[in-house]
């Protein structure tokens, strides 16, 4: 209950941020903050004033006038100009953060696939490039299943050391990461609260989303678009390493993946264990299988 | 008691209220097609070889009839109105009964074309649907109901023109013209849309 | 202040009842005069009881979820024992599930918005307001007027029968995105809450259609001699462009829901794509539909209609204000070109609440730019409130403290509005409580107390009787206090972070040290839902004991105080010709610091200021003051 004491300084409640652009993200929110703050202050004290000035007084009688047009004009032209600079700064960042020929050169491409309820990520493997999925190849979509969420093409030999982790994923510090993200079933938004990113992920399209985080450490992932009773739970974490850190864990899971393609073992992806262990092998199993039975 | 003051004088806009009302609702009745037509020109636009196949699949030339069968029941209305007008009630109850003729002709041909989609699997929830269908049933179906609705007023007004009291509201009969005009007009939109304006006619995933 | 004026008129109160009453007297079926009455005046009631009903139905749910949000995991007091056994993780723990949460934080926003709000701001105000404001007898036609109102009860019992379906009542939030809203996991033609929150959003909308072109046409048609556009008072302007708003955007709706409904029932696929996995898929290999799609039908409606929900009560707020400080509007064409503005802009704008939604981005800017304007207009109203109250002779009337609630916290809720206007600053506030405060600071702080003052100050005219002042003033304060209370701290949850729409925030350990403020939000929620209780009772209450009311208990200028104290059908009682606009106070040249629209006198207009010419005798018969 303490806290309710200093909720007046909102700013200071922000998680902390760890991404590139999410100081000018904050520092954008602070600016128009305290632009309110003032025009609040401004505003009210005005009413208030007036309230107190102005009260009821048998001998007083209210002014008869109907207004000035010099004085309408200047307080429509002012607000104008104060909320044309706030789009226009505004809009420098959001080409930034968010148009399509702003996404920077990836150092780290990861594929994302929500569901309800738990988010799938893909990482290409030794080979640094993912094989044929419903990502770079839209027909793969109909083998995309609970089992195969990424529609893999089990036969292409690209797509072997590629691995899934169920929900966490790992990037290393101060790289371009870029999202593919999409979902199996409904929407779900991709939200990282410390890195200030949100998109939402649809069904049948790919969103690119990208980040660059200057500080490591284990983080929360959390879904931020209504997809059902799990929604609140639809929870993952991801761990920001360091270069090294990243490199020695990739080097691990590829040589995982070469024991697991060495010997074929299938567990579904779905019942793989919420842990650093990989469900890949799993991924390779189905067939077109669900998705054709469905129709027809 | 108010009709002794001055309240309830006649239209300022010299427009009946009747007609008013239902000028507005057919402004609103556009905006609820509109909304069908911006879904189907985006979804039209993003998937050419469904939209080409499906509406290669339609049968132009009962559509083409209906086209016919509509277009001369608002003329037959218009007319309809135009006698009611000058009290020639005869005419008035032909052209009336030439109008319900079309109306129901124009549901006869669509059941027609239903059945046969029904047959090809074209239906929602049949193997051979696609969102073209979604479109076409939508919009066919959505205007047939306004046919529908048309109707029944157009019945309700033909029977009172055969009691012998016989009827004479003119104005109301226009603004049932007035609608009877947009149900028509609608058509001539939807006619296009769906069944000339056949995009690229490529593989349809098929 | 009422007291003075009864003092001054009581005699002629009586009269004016008495013959306010006989027009009554038809021999009217008791069901057709209180039932399916075609009166606008009992319209306007009936929208009132069925509206504050539902403010009640949804409240409770509120604070349903308030609980959970407060003290998950803990049983509710006294009413989870007897929680239906679907409701709850464990038959009488008093824990309700997730499922049932999602239902109800989306049966709240859809009662409230489309039960309470639009139901009193438009169908209540707008029939009550307009044929007793530019001084008719009655609607273009009553009767399409009484089947607006006949619409809503069956569609709220079709909402809420989504209760009896397996899968409970819609859980989609008040916005049903689809693929979520279009029931993919359920095989075809079953009925779920969703289908039923479908059927029932499609008769609300088409009742609301039906009000608003009887609107256009009865103020376009009927306006009383001598009344031209600009004579009109606010509300009447403002109930016009609302009706406007809703005769073009509401239609849109309904064709948005017409194909969810496709897509819900039928398993169609406008708004889903191919291949989806789902427990019953249904999108077929061919289904080319497209999710944003309905986002974007969707808000080109429920954005206008957020305007919807205010710009009545703004008009009504401007009267208010008006007639309580003693004052001309400051800028009345001002304000109706605002109004006029907001209104058109209104239409553009409503990609701002999808600037995540995986939209074109471009799109995404010239959105940003659109609402960024759109707050413009807003300032320009908000000014010239403030510019009303300038050197007037403010009397603080349970009305008037609504009134200027309203004025207050519509700043803070539109300013909340200008942070996620600026979409990268939405980037982070999207579907967090940022948003969540937002909503309740305009359509309650804005609409809601909007909707209060002008409850208070035409209850006389609608029973005849005043409402209690000083009840009046106690709702008020305890309104005000636990509303700042409840709402403002949830700025600060979304600030941290705090996601709306979620079961249990503690799953987050970025969220847990919010759980106090949490708290407070619950018992402010409490204090502020059982506050209302008091309105409640001061209006049964009144309705019955409360001191009769004069023809014009507050000396307005507007023309439903011409009226009888309790008009009967009819309303008027005397021929009415207009002689000016309605806010003429204080003219210069008149002993009596108002002069209302229907009195005879000449006057001329010198630099903004209104000079009567000489003094007109008035007919004290009418006690029109
Ligand atoms: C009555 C209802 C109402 C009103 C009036 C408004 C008014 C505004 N709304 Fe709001 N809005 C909602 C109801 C309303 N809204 C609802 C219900 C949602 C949530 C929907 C959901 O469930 O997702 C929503 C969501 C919403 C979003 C989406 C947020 C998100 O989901 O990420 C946005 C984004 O731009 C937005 C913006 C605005 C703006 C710019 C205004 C402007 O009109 C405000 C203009 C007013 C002012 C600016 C203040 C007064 C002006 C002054 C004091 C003058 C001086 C000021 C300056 C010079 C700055 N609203
Ligand atoms: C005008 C509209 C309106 C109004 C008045 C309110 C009123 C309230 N609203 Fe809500 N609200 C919305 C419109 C409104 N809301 C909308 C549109 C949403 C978005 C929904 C969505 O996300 O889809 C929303 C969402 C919303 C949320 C977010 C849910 C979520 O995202 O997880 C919350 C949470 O605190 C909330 C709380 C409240 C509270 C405490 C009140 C209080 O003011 C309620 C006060 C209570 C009463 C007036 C009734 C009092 C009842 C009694 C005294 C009887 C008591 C009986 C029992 C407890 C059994 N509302
Ligand atoms: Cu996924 Cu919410
Ligand atoms: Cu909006």
């Amino acid at each position: 209950m303490s806290d309710v004491l200093h909720i007046l300084d909102m700013l200071a409640w922000f998680p902390e941020n760890i991404s590139t652009y999410g100081a000018e993200l904050d520092w954008m929110f602070a600016v128009i903050y305290w632009l309110s703050v003032a025009i609040f202050v401004l505003t009210f004290g005005i009413m208030l004033w007036f309230l107190v000035k102005y009260r009821y007084r048998p001998d007083r009688r209210g002014y008869n006038y109907h207004g000035n047009n010099i004085v309408e004009i200047t307080w429509t032209i002012l607000p104008t100009i104060l909320f044309v600079g706030i789009g226009l700064w505004s809009d420098s960042m959001w080409e930034t953060t968010k148009y399509a020929k702003k996404v920077p050169v990836a150092d780290v491409e990861i594929v994302v696939m929500g569901k309800q309820f738990g988010w799938y990520f893909m990482y290409p493997g030794a080979d640094g490039k993912f094989g044929r999925n419903a990502y770079n190849d839209r027909t793969a979509r109909e083998m995309m299943s609970a089992t195969n969420p990424f529609g893999r093409d089990s036969v292409d030999p690209a797509g072997k050391d590629d691995f899934v982790m169920e929900n966490q994923f790992k990037f290393p510090v101060n790289a371009n990461v870029v999202v593919r993200g999409s979902t199996l079933d409904v929407l779900h938004s991709f939200f990282l609260p410390h890195a200030r990113v949100k998109q939402d992920v649809i069904p049948g399209t790919w969103m690119n989303i990208w980040f660059n985080c200057f500080k490591t450490g284990k983080f929360e992932l959390a879904c931020a678009e209504l997809c059902g009773g799990g929604h609140y739970a639809m929870r993952a974490e991801y761990e920001v390493l360091s270069r090294t850190g990243y490199d020695a864990w990739l080097d691990k899971k590829n040589a995982e993946m070469i024991v697991l393609n060495g010997q074929a073992t299938t567990a579904p992806a779905a019942d793989a264990p919420t842990s650093d262990t990989t469900s890949a092998a799993a991924t390779q199993t189905a067939a077109p299988s669900t998705s054709n039975a469905a129709k027809h | 008691m108010s009709s002794a003051l001055n309240l309830a004088h006649e239209p300022i806009s010299k427009i009946p209220h009747g007609k008013m009302v239902m000028w507005v609702f057919l402004a609103s009745e556009l905006m609820f097609f509109s909304g069908f037509f911006g879904a189907f020109i985006v979804l039209r636009n993003s998937n050419y070889p469904i939209f080409g196949h499906g509406s290669s699949e339609l049968n132009i030339p009962l559509a083409l009839l209906n086209t016919f069968l509509l277009i001369g029941s608002s003329l037959t209305m218009a007319l309809s109105i135009y006698n009611l007008r000058l009290q020639r009630r005869g005419n008035a109850k032909l052209f009336l009964g030439l109008t319900l003729v079309g109306a129901f002709g124009f549901l006869v041909v669509k059941t027609i074309e239903y059945s046969t989609k029904f047959e090809h699997h074209l239906a929602p929830g049949q193997s051979e649907h696609t969102t073209f269908f979604s479109f076409y049933f939508l919009m066919t179906g959505f205007h047939a109901l306004h046919v529908i609705c048309g109707i029944i007023p157009m019945l309700y007004i033909f029977m009172k023109m055969y009691s012998k009291s016989g009827y004479d509201h003119p104005v109301k009969l226009e603004v049932l013209g007035l609608y009877w005009h947009f149900v028509d007009l609608m058509w001539i939109f939807i006619f296009p849309a769906l069944y000339l304006m056949i995009p690229f006619h490529g593989p349809s995933g098929h | 202040m009422s007291t003075t004026s009864i003092e001054q008129h009581g005699h002629v109160e009586h009269a004016a009842h008495e013959n306010g009453h006989d027009h009554a007297h038809h021999e009217l079926p008791w069901f057709r005069k209180y039932v399916f009455s075609t009166d606008h005046k009992v319209i306007a009631k009936q929208f009132m009881i069925l509206a504050l009903t539902f403010l009640f139905v949804g409240g409770a749910f509120a604070l349903f979820i308030r609980w959970q949000l407060a003290y998950p995991g803990e049983p509710i007091p006294i009413i989870g024992s007897i929680l239906p056994s679907t409701w709850v993780t464990q038959p009488g723990s008093g824990v309700i599930t997730p499922e049932f949460f999602v239902q109800l934080l989306s049966m709240h926003g859809t009662i409230m918005i489309f039960f309470v709000i639009i139901p009193l701001a438009a169908g209540m105000f707008g029939n009550f307001c307009i044929p007793l404001m530019i001084g008719t007898d009655d609607m273009a036609l009553p009767r399409l007027n009484m089947w607006s109102f006949w619409l809503l009860p069956p569609a709220g019992l079709i909402m809420m029968s989504g209760f009896f379906t397996e899968t409970g009542y819609a859980a989609a939030g008040w916005t049903s995105y689809p693929p979520l809203s279009a029931n993919t996991s359920v095989p075809g033609m079953t009925i779920t809450g969703q289908t039923l929150w479908l059927i029932s959003l499609f008769l609300v909308g088409f009742s609301s259609i039906m009000g608003a072109v009887n609107y256009i046409s009865t103020i376009i048609n009927k306006r009383a001699k001598g009344m031209k556009m600009f004579d009109m008072p606010l509300t009447v302007w403002a109930l016009f462009i609302t009706a406007i708003m809703i005769t073009l955007g509401t239609p849109v709706l309904a064709s948005g829901l017409a194909m969810l409904f496709m897509d819900n029932f039928f398993h169609t696929s406008f708004f889903l794509p191919d291949n989806l996995v789902t427990q019953a898929r249904h999108a077929s290999q061919y289904g080319a539909g497209q999710p944003v799609l309905f986002q974007h039908v969707f808000w080109f409606y429920s954005h206008p209609a957020v305007y919807i929900m205010i710009l009545p009560l703004m008009g009504i707020v401007s009267d208010v204000m008006a007639t309580f400080a003693r004052k001309p509007i400051y800028g009345y064409k001002a304000m109706i070109f605002a109004i006029a503005a907001i209104a058109g802009l209104g239409f553009m704008v409503w990609g701002h609440h999808m600037f995540m939604s995986g939209m074109n981005p471009l799109l995404g800017t010239t959105f940003m730019l659109s609402t960024i304007v759109i707050a413009v207009p807003s300032s320009i109203k908000v000014f010239n409130w403030l510019g009303t109250l300038w050197r007037g002779n403010i009397r603080f009337t349970s009305a008037m403290l609504n009134a200027l609630a309203f004025v207050s916290m519509f700043i803070i809720g539109g300013l909340s509005g200008i942070f996620m206007a600026s979409a990268p600053v939405d980037i982070f506030i999207h579907d967090t409580y940022f948003i969540v405060a937002h909503i309740h600071y305009v359509l309650f702080g804005g609409s809601l107390f909007g909707i209060f003052a002008g409850i208070y100050y035409w209850f006389p005219k609608m029973y005849g009787k005043m409402l209690n002042e000083t009840w009046g003033r106690r709702h008020f304060f305890w309104t005000f206090l636990a509303f700042n209370f409840t709402f403002f701290p949830m700025h600060v949850l979304g600030v941290a972070g705090h996601m709306r729409r979620v079961y249990d925030p503690n799953i987050y350990d970025f969220l847990k040290h919010l759980q106090g403020i949490n708290e407070f939000i619950t018992i402010s929620a409490l204090v502020l839902g059982f506050s209302q209780l008091i309105l409640v009772g001061n209006i049964i209450w009144s309705m019955k004991w409360g001191k009769k009311a004069p023809r014009n208990p507050w000396r307005a200028n507007t023309l439903e105080w011409a009226a009888p104290a309790h008009p009967g059908h009819g309303n008027f009682d005397r021929d009415i010709i207009v002689y000016r606009g309605p806010y003429e106070f204080g003219v210069l040249g008149r002993e009596l610091d108002y002069w209302p629209q229907w009195e005879p006198g000449k006057s001329i207009s010198v630099h903004h200021h209104t000079i009567a010419l000489e003094e007109t005798p008035i007919k004290p018969e009418y006690g029109s003051h």
